[in-house]
Protein backbone atom coordinates (compact mmCIF):
# COMPACT_ATOMS: atom_id res chain seq x y z
CA UNK A 1 0.00 0.00 0.00
CA UNK A 2 1.52 3.49 -1.14
CA UNK A 3 0.38 5.43 1.33
CA UNK A 4 2.45 8.37 0.30
CA UNK A 5 0.52 8.57 -3.15
CA UNK A 6 -2.72 8.34 -1.25
CA UNK A 7 -2.67 11.26 1.14
CA UNK A 8 -2.63 13.88 -1.04
CA UNK A 9 -5.94 12.67 -2.68
CA UNK A 10 -7.45 12.27 0.65
CA UNK A 11 -6.10 15.45 1.60
CA UNK A 12 -8.09 16.85 -0.99
CA UNK A 13 -11.22 15.32 -0.24
CA UNK A 14 -10.58 16.45 3.65
CA UNK A 15 -9.93 20.24 2.96
CA UNK A 16 -13.36 20.20 0.71
CA UNK A 17 -15.46 19.30 3.25
CA UNK A 18 -16.91 21.95 5.53
CA UNK A 19 -16.31 21.99 8.86
CA UNK A 20 -14.33 19.06 9.48
CA UNK A 21 -13.88 18.96 12.90
CA UNK A 22 -10.80 20.22 14.66
CA UNK A 23 -9.64 18.65 18.81
CA UNK A 24 -11.19 20.52 21.41
CA UNK A 25 -8.78 23.62 22.16
CA UNK A 26 -8.33 22.09 26.43
CA UNK A 27 -7.12 18.79 24.46
CA UNK A 28 -4.94 20.60 22.35
CA UNK A 29 -3.55 22.07 25.47
CA UNK A 30 -2.91 19.34 27.47
CA UNK A 31 -1.49 17.15 24.62
CA UNK A 32 1.64 20.00 24.25
CA UNK A 33 1.62 20.02 28.70
CA UNK A 34 1.40 15.89 28.36
CA UNK A 35 4.64 16.45 26.00
CA UNK A 36 6.02 18.69 28.30
CA UNK A 37 9.09 17.38 30.27
CA UNK A 38 8.81 20.18 32.88
CA UNK A 39 4.39 20.03 33.33
CA UNK A 40 3.70 18.77 37.19
CA UNK A 41 0.21 17.55 37.96
CA UNK A 42 -0.84 20.42 38.94
CA UNK A 43 -0.92 22.21 35.67
CA UNK A 44 -1.93 19.80 33.87
CA UNK A 45 -5.07 19.44 36.70
CA UNK A 46 -5.07 23.59 36.85
CA UNK A 47 -6.38 23.27 33.16
CA UNK A 48 -8.69 20.22 32.80
CA UNK A 49 -10.56 21.66 36.22
CA UNK A 50 -10.79 25.10 34.64
CA UNK A 51 -13.30 23.22 31.80
CA UNK A 52 -16.12 22.21 34.24
CA UNK A 53 -18.33 19.72 31.78
CA UNK A 54 -14.31 18.18 30.76
CA UNK A 55 -13.80 17.81 34.43
CA UNK A 56 -17.33 16.01 34.99
CA UNK A 57 -17.16 13.67 32.19
CA UNK A 58 -13.47 12.14 33.09
CA UNK A 59 -14.36 11.74 36.73
CA UNK A 60 -17.40 10.06 35.51
CA UNK A 61 -15.66 8.21 33.10
CA UNK A 62 -13.02 7.19 35.39
CA UNK A 63 -15.35 6.38 38.38
CA UNK A 64 -17.18 4.14 36.34
CA UNK A 65 -16.69 0.50 35.25
CA UNK A 66 -14.36 1.48 32.89
CA UNK A 67 -11.71 0.68 35.65
CA UNK A 68 -13.83 -0.81 38.12
CA UNK A 69 -11.64 0.43 40.86
CA UNK A 70 -13.32 0.01 44.37
CA UNK A 71 -12.96 3.28 45.90
CA UNK A 72 -14.37 6.76 44.46
CA UNK A 73 -12.07 9.12 42.59
CA UNK A 74 -12.71 12.47 43.62
CA UNK A 75 -10.58 14.99 42.32
CA UNK A 76 -8.63 15.65 38.99
CA UNK A 77 -5.19 15.38 40.76
CA UNK A 78 -5.95 12.16 41.94
CA UNK A 79 -6.69 10.75 39.15
CA UNK A 80 -3.58 12.26 36.69
CA UNK A 81 -1.52 11.09 39.81
CA UNK A 82 -3.10 7.74 39.76
CA UNK A 83 -3.36 7.17 35.76
CA UNK A 84 -0.89 9.09 34.49
CA UNK A 85 -0.30 11.71 31.94
CA UNK A 86 -0.95 9.98 28.71
CA UNK A 87 -3.77 8.13 29.68
CA UNK A 88 -5.66 11.04 31.15
CA UNK A 89 -4.81 12.67 27.48
CA UNK A 90 -6.82 9.64 26.05
CA UNK A 91 -9.09 9.46 28.41
CA UNK A 92 -10.25 13.01 27.57
CA UNK A 93 -9.79 12.19 24.13
CA UNK A 94 -12.54 9.46 24.63
CA UNK A 95 -14.87 11.89 26.48
CA UNK A 96 -14.46 15.07 23.58
CA UNK A 97 -14.94 12.33 20.63
CA UNK A 98 -18.55 11.99 19.82
CA UNK A 99 -19.01 15.93 20.60
CA UNK A 100 -17.35 16.70 17.61
CA UNK A 101 -19.18 14.65 15.54
CA UNK A 102 -22.51 16.28 15.70
CA UNK A 103 -25.60 14.70 14.48
CA UNK A 104 -27.61 16.86 11.57
CA UNK A 105 -31.45 16.92 11.09
CA UNK A 106 -31.00 15.74 7.03
CA UNK A 107 -29.26 12.18 8.26
CA UNK A 108 -30.75 9.24 9.99
CA UNK A 109 -29.57 9.37 13.12
CA UNK A 110 -30.87 6.29 14.33
CA UNK A 111 -27.98 4.48 11.73
CA UNK A 112 -25.15 7.10 12.76
CA UNK A 113 -25.91 5.71 16.58
CA UNK A 114 -25.35 2.20 15.24
CA UNK A 115 -22.42 2.81 13.66
CA UNK A 116 -21.22 4.82 17.17
CA UNK A 117 -21.86 1.84 18.98
CA UNK A 118 -19.82 -0.35 16.59
CA UNK A 119 -17.04 2.25 17.18
CA UNK A 120 -17.73 1.80 21.58
CA UNK A 121 -17.88 -2.03 21.34
CA UNK A 122 -14.80 -2.07 19.15
CA UNK A 123 -12.96 0.44 22.11
CA UNK A 124 -14.61 -1.90 24.59
CA UNK A 125 -13.24 -4.85 22.79
CA UNK A 126 -9.82 -3.79 22.87
CA UNK A 127 -9.37 -2.65 25.92
CA UNK A 128 -10.38 -5.98 27.36
CA UNK A 129 -7.96 -7.53 25.06
CA UNK A 130 -5.48 -5.28 25.87
CA UNK A 131 -5.66 -6.13 29.87
CA UNK A 132 -5.97 -10.06 28.51
CA UNK A 133 -2.70 -9.79 27.09
CA UNK A 134 -1.07 -7.09 29.57
CA UNK A 135 -0.25 -4.53 27.58
CA UNK A 136 -0.10 -1.44 29.61
CA UNK A 137 -1.39 1.67 27.57
CA UNK A 138 -5.22 0.66 27.28
CA UNK A 139 -6.64 4.03 27.21
CA UNK A 140 -4.78 4.24 23.97
CA UNK A 141 -6.44 1.19 22.82
CA UNK A 142 -9.78 2.24 23.68
CA UNK A 143 -9.67 5.90 21.63
CA UNK A 144 -7.76 3.86 18.73
CA UNK A 145 -10.99 1.37 19.45
CA UNK A 146 -13.41 4.36 18.96
CA UNK A 147 -11.41 5.87 15.84
CA UNK A 148 -11.14 2.75 13.43
CA UNK A 149 -14.00 3.59 11.51
CA UNK A 150 -14.43 7.33 12.23
CA UNK A 151 -13.88 7.76 7.89
CA UNK A 152 -17.39 5.70 7.97
CA UNK A 153 -18.58 8.80 10.62
CA UNK A 154 -16.75 11.44 8.37
CA UNK A 155 -18.78 9.96 5.05
CA UNK A 156 -21.92 9.91 6.55
CA UNK A 157 -22.08 13.35 7.53
CA UNK A 158 -20.18 15.34 5.29
CA UNK A 159 -20.23 12.88 2.39
CA UNK A 160 -24.00 12.15 2.13
CA UNK A 161 -24.44 11.09 -1.50
CA UNK A 162 -21.84 9.24 -2.21
CA UNK A 163 -22.28 7.40 1.31
CA UNK A 164 -25.62 6.37 -0.11
CA UNK A 165 -24.31 4.84 -3.08
CA UNK A 166 -21.78 3.14 -1.01
CA UNK A 167 -24.10 1.69 1.02
CA UNK A 168 -26.25 0.53 -1.83
CA UNK A 169 -23.28 -0.70 -3.62
CA UNK A 170 -22.24 -3.18 0.05
CA UNK A 171 -25.79 -4.43 0.22
CA UNK A 172 -26.70 -4.89 -3.30
CA UNK A 173 -23.13 -6.90 -3.76
CA UNK A 174 -22.90 -8.37 -0.25
CA UNK A 175 -19.27 -7.11 0.04
CA UNK A 176 -17.33 -5.57 2.69
CA UNK A 177 -18.30 -1.75 2.90
CA UNK A 178 -14.07 -0.89 2.42
CA UNK A 179 -14.28 -2.46 -1.26
CA UNK A 180 -17.50 -0.36 -2.48
CA UNK A 181 -15.60 2.97 -0.49
CA UNK A 182 -12.39 1.82 -2.99
CA UNK A 183 -14.80 1.19 -5.88
CA UNK A 184 -16.73 4.64 -5.58
CA UNK A 185 -14.08 7.06 -4.06
CA UNK A 186 -10.76 5.78 -5.01
CA UNK A 187 -10.24 5.01 -0.79
CA UNK A 188 -11.98 3.75 2.36
CA UNK A 189 -12.61 4.74 5.80
CA UNK A 190 -9.14 3.44 7.14
CA UNK A 191 -8.01 5.81 4.40
CA UNK A 192 -9.82 9.09 5.91
CA UNK A 193 -9.40 8.05 9.00
CA UNK A 194 -5.43 7.75 8.80
CA UNK A 195 -5.62 11.30 7.12
CA UNK A 196 -7.62 12.62 10.20
CA UNK A 197 -5.31 11.15 12.53
CA UNK A 198 -2.35 12.83 11.11
CA UNK A 199 -4.78 16.41 10.97
CA UNK A 200 -5.14 16.10 14.31
CA UNK A 201 -1.24 15.40 14.90
CA UNK A 202 -2.32 12.05 16.61
CA UNK A 203 1.10 9.46 18.08
CA UNK A 204 2.23 7.00 14.97
CA UNK A 205 0.88 4.32 16.89
CA UNK A 206 -2.62 5.48 16.34
CA UNK A 207 -2.51 6.33 12.81
CA UNK A 208 -0.88 3.26 12.14
CA UNK A 209 -3.20 1.27 14.24
CA UNK A 210 -6.26 2.92 12.32
CA UNK A 211 -4.42 2.71 8.96
CA UNK A 212 -4.25 -0.93 9.39
CA UNK A 213 -7.03 -2.24 11.14
CA UNK A 214 -7.99 -4.24 8.53
CA UNK A 215 -4.51 -5.65 7.11
CA UNK A 216 -2.62 -5.82 10.31
CA UNK A 217 0.46 -7.46 8.77
CA UNK A 218 0.88 -4.52 5.68
CA UNK A 219 2.27 -2.41 8.79
CA UNK A 220 6.04 -2.28 9.66
CA UNK A 221 5.62 -1.18 13.04
CA UNK A 222 2.64 -1.66 16.24
CA UNK A 223 1.78 -4.49 15.07
CA UNK A 224 0.78 -5.84 18.31
CA UNK A 225 -1.63 -2.76 18.96
CA UNK A 226 -3.05 -2.86 15.22
CA UNK A 227 -3.60 -6.65 15.76
CA UNK A 228 -5.98 -6.02 18.81
CA UNK A 229 -8.42 -3.53 17.17
CA UNK A 230 -8.55 -6.15 14.38
CA UNK A 231 -9.02 -8.39 16.40
CA UNK A 232 -11.78 -6.91 18.73
CA UNK A 233 -13.68 -5.55 15.23
CA UNK A 234 -14.46 -8.98 14.60
CA UNK A 235 -15.61 -9.76 17.67
CA UNK A 236 -17.72 -6.87 17.83
CA UNK A 237 -19.28 -7.97 14.06
CA UNK A 238 -19.48 -11.38 15.52
CA UNK A 239 -21.78 -9.83 18.74
CA UNK A 240 -23.78 -7.86 16.93
CA UNK A 241 -22.62 -4.65 18.59
CA UNK A 242 -23.76 -1.78 16.55
CA UNK A 243 -23.68 -2.33 13.05
CA UNK A 244 -20.58 -1.59 10.75
CA UNK A 245 -22.15 -1.07 7.32
CA UNK A 246 -22.13 -4.74 5.99
CA UNK A 247 -23.27 -8.13 6.23
CA UNK A 248 -20.36 -9.92 6.00
CA UNK A 249 -17.44 -10.29 8.23
CA UNK A 250 -13.71 -9.80 7.49
CA UNK A 251 -11.50 -12.19 7.56
CA UNK A 252 -9.19 -12.75 10.45
CA UNK A 253 -5.50 -12.21 10.33
CA UNK A 254 -3.98 -14.78 11.07
CA UNK A 255 -0.48 -12.69 11.92
CA UNK A 256 -2.80 -10.89 14.47
CA UNK A 257 -4.13 -14.14 15.96
CA UNK A 258 -0.50 -15.18 16.36
CA UNK A 259 0.96 -12.08 17.52
CA UNK A 260 -1.52 -12.04 20.52
CA UNK A 261 -1.90 -15.10 20.76
CA UNK A 262 -5.05 -15.37 22.78
CA UNK A 263 -6.30 -19.14 24.07
CA UNK A 264 -9.27 -20.16 22.22
CA UNK A 265 -10.58 -21.51 25.53
CA UNK A 266 -10.06 -17.68 26.33
CA UNK A 267 -12.08 -15.90 23.38
CA UNK A 268 -15.80 -17.19 25.17
CA UNK A 269 -14.88 -15.08 28.35
CA UNK A 270 -13.52 -11.87 26.45
CA UNK A 271 -16.59 -12.40 24.43
CA UNK A 272 -18.92 -12.16 27.55
CA UNK A 273 -17.09 -9.16 29.15
CA UNK A 274 -17.67 -7.12 25.58
CA UNK A 275 -21.04 -7.71 25.90
CA UNK A 276 -21.55 -6.79 29.74
CA UNK A 277 -19.28 -3.73 29.24
CA UNK A 278 -21.02 -2.53 26.60
CA UNK A 279 -24.02 -2.56 28.31
CA UNK A 280 -22.73 -0.66 30.97
CA UNK A 281 -20.46 1.80 29.45
CA UNK A 282 -23.08 2.88 26.92
CA UNK A 283 -24.96 4.75 29.01
CA UNK A 284 -21.42 7.75 29.66
CA UNK A 285 -21.56 8.53 26.09
CA UNK A 286 -23.91 10.79 24.08
CA UNK A 287 -23.89 10.14 20.81
CA UNK B 1 -29.63 -21.63 48.67
CA UNK B 2 -26.31 -21.42 49.18
CA UNK B 3 -24.06 -22.74 46.44
CA UNK B 4 -20.53 -24.28 46.47
CA UNK B 5 -17.78 -22.53 44.51
CA UNK B 6 -17.14 -25.53 42.71
CA UNK B 7 -20.75 -26.25 41.23
CA UNK B 8 -21.09 -22.58 40.21
CA UNK B 9 -21.31 -22.53 36.24
CA UNK B 10 -20.81 -19.16 33.98
CA UNK B 11 -23.79 -17.56 32.71
CA UNK B 12 -25.62 -18.13 36.58
CA UNK B 13 -27.00 -15.25 38.01
CA UNK B 14 -25.73 -14.20 41.65
CA UNK B 15 -29.14 -13.17 43.94
CA UNK B 16 -26.81 -11.23 46.67
CA UNK B 17 -24.32 -8.77 47.10
CA UNK B 18 -20.95 -10.83 47.76
CA UNK B 19 -18.66 -8.78 50.09
CA UNK B 20 -15.02 -10.06 51.34
CA UNK B 21 -14.02 -10.30 54.85
CA UNK B 22 -13.20 -6.65 55.24
CA UNK B 23 -16.63 -5.99 53.96
CA UNK B 24 -15.03 -4.60 50.23
CA UNK B 25 -18.02 -4.80 47.51
CA UNK B 26 -16.83 -7.86 45.39
CA UNK B 27 -19.66 -8.65 43.51
CA UNK B 28 -23.02 -6.93 43.30
CA UNK B 29 -26.75 -8.38 43.52
CA UNK B 30 -27.77 -9.84 39.65
CA UNK B 31 -23.68 -10.02 38.26
CA UNK B 32 -23.92 -12.65 35.58
CA UNK B 33 -21.26 -15.05 36.67
CA UNK B 34 -18.48 -15.60 34.33
CA UNK B 35 -15.28 -18.04 34.46
CA UNK B 36 -13.11 -14.76 35.60
CA UNK B 37 -14.91 -14.08 38.14
CA UNK B 38 -15.64 -17.39 39.84
CA UNK B 39 -12.08 -16.98 39.74
CA UNK B 40 -11.79 -14.07 41.47
CA UNK B 41 -14.57 -14.99 44.17
CA UNK B 42 -11.97 -18.41 44.33
CA UNK B 43 -8.55 -16.06 45.58
CA UNK B 44 -10.58 -14.25 47.87
CA UNK B 45 -11.81 -17.35 49.62
CA UNK B 46 -15.71 -17.38 49.43
CA UNK B 47 -16.58 -20.74 49.93
CA UNK B 48 -20.67 -20.41 48.71
CA UNK B 49 -22.98 -18.16 47.63
CA UNK B 50 -26.28 -17.69 46.41
CA UNK B 51 -27.38 -17.59 43.30
CA UNK B 52 -31.12 -17.23 41.13
CA UNK B 53 -32.64 -20.66 40.79
CA UNK B 54 -32.28 -23.96 42.85
CA UNK B 55 -28.75 -24.25 41.41
CA UNK B 56 -28.96 -27.63 40.95
CA UNK B 57 -30.45 -27.18 37.59
CA UNK B 58 -27.87 -27.07 34.80
CA UNK B 59 -28.36 -23.64 34.08
CA UNK B 60 -28.56 -23.88 29.94
CA UNK B 61 -31.54 -26.09 30.30
CA UNK B 62 -32.73 -25.78 26.59
CA UNK B 63 -36.32 -24.70 26.07
CA UNK B 64 -38.35 -25.34 22.86
CA UNK B 65 -38.12 -21.06 22.03
CA UNK B 66 -34.62 -20.65 23.09
CA UNK B 67 -33.81 -23.83 20.84
CA UNK B 68 -35.71 -22.12 17.82
CA UNK B 69 -34.16 -18.74 18.81
CA UNK B 70 -30.46 -20.38 18.08
CA UNK B 71 -31.19 -22.23 14.98
CA UNK B 72 -32.35 -18.67 13.51
CA UNK B 73 -29.29 -17.28 15.00
CA UNK B 74 -27.10 -19.67 14.00
CA UNK B 75 -28.61 -19.86 10.21
CA UNK B 76 -27.70 -15.64 10.40
CA UNK B 77 -24.50 -15.84 11.68
CA UNK B 78 -23.35 -18.73 8.87
CA UNK B 79 -24.33 -16.62 6.20
CA UNK B 80 -22.02 -13.76 7.62
CA UNK B 81 -19.02 -16.56 8.53
CA UNK B 82 -19.69 -17.89 5.26
CA UNK B 83 -16.48 -18.92 3.39
CA UNK B 84 -14.67 -17.94 6.75
CA UNK B 85 -15.71 -21.17 8.64
CA UNK B 86 -12.32 -23.38 7.74
CA UNK B 87 -10.73 -21.19 10.34
CA UNK B 88 -11.02 -23.50 13.43
CA UNK B 89 -11.04 -19.71 15.66
CA UNK B 90 -13.97 -18.17 13.69
CA UNK B 91 -15.74 -21.65 14.12
CA UNK B 92 -15.40 -20.84 17.47
CA UNK B 93 -15.81 -16.95 17.44
CA UNK B 94 -19.14 -17.77 15.36
CA UNK B 95 -20.36 -20.22 17.71
CA UNK B 96 -19.99 -18.42 20.94
CA UNK B 97 -21.71 -15.19 19.58
CA UNK B 98 -24.19 -17.45 18.48
CA UNK B 99 -24.63 -18.61 22.09
CA UNK B 100 -24.16 -15.11 23.90
CA UNK B 101 -26.74 -13.63 21.09
CA UNK B 102 -29.21 -15.94 22.27
CA UNK B 103 -28.88 -15.50 25.95
CA UNK B 104 -29.18 -11.90 25.68
CA UNK B 105 -32.06 -11.86 23.50
CA UNK B 106 -33.52 -14.33 26.08
CA UNK B 107 -32.45 -12.51 29.32
CA UNK B 108 -34.06 -9.27 27.74
CA UNK B 109 -37.19 -11.03 26.22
Amino acid sequence: MDNNKKIPDLDRIVRHVRDLPTLPRTVLKITSLVNDPQASAKDLSGVITDDQVLTARLLRLVNSSFYGFPKKIATVTNAIVLLGFDAIRNLLLTTSIFGLFKRKSEIDNAVLEKYWDHSLGCAIGAKIIGNYIGYEKIEELFVGGLLHDIGKIVEILFIPDQFEKICAATKEQNILMRIAEEDILGFNHADIGQSLAIRWNMPARLETIIANHHSPDETTQFLKETSIIHISDILCRSLDIGWSGDDVMPALNEQAWKELAIETDDVRMIMEEMQQEFGSLKGLFEY
Amino acid sequence: MSTSLNDLSPGMILSEDIHNFQGLLLLKKNTRLSDKNIHMLKSWGISSVRIVGKGTEKYNKNTKSENELKVSVLNEMKKKFSGLLEDPVMEEIMNTATELIVQKRMKNG
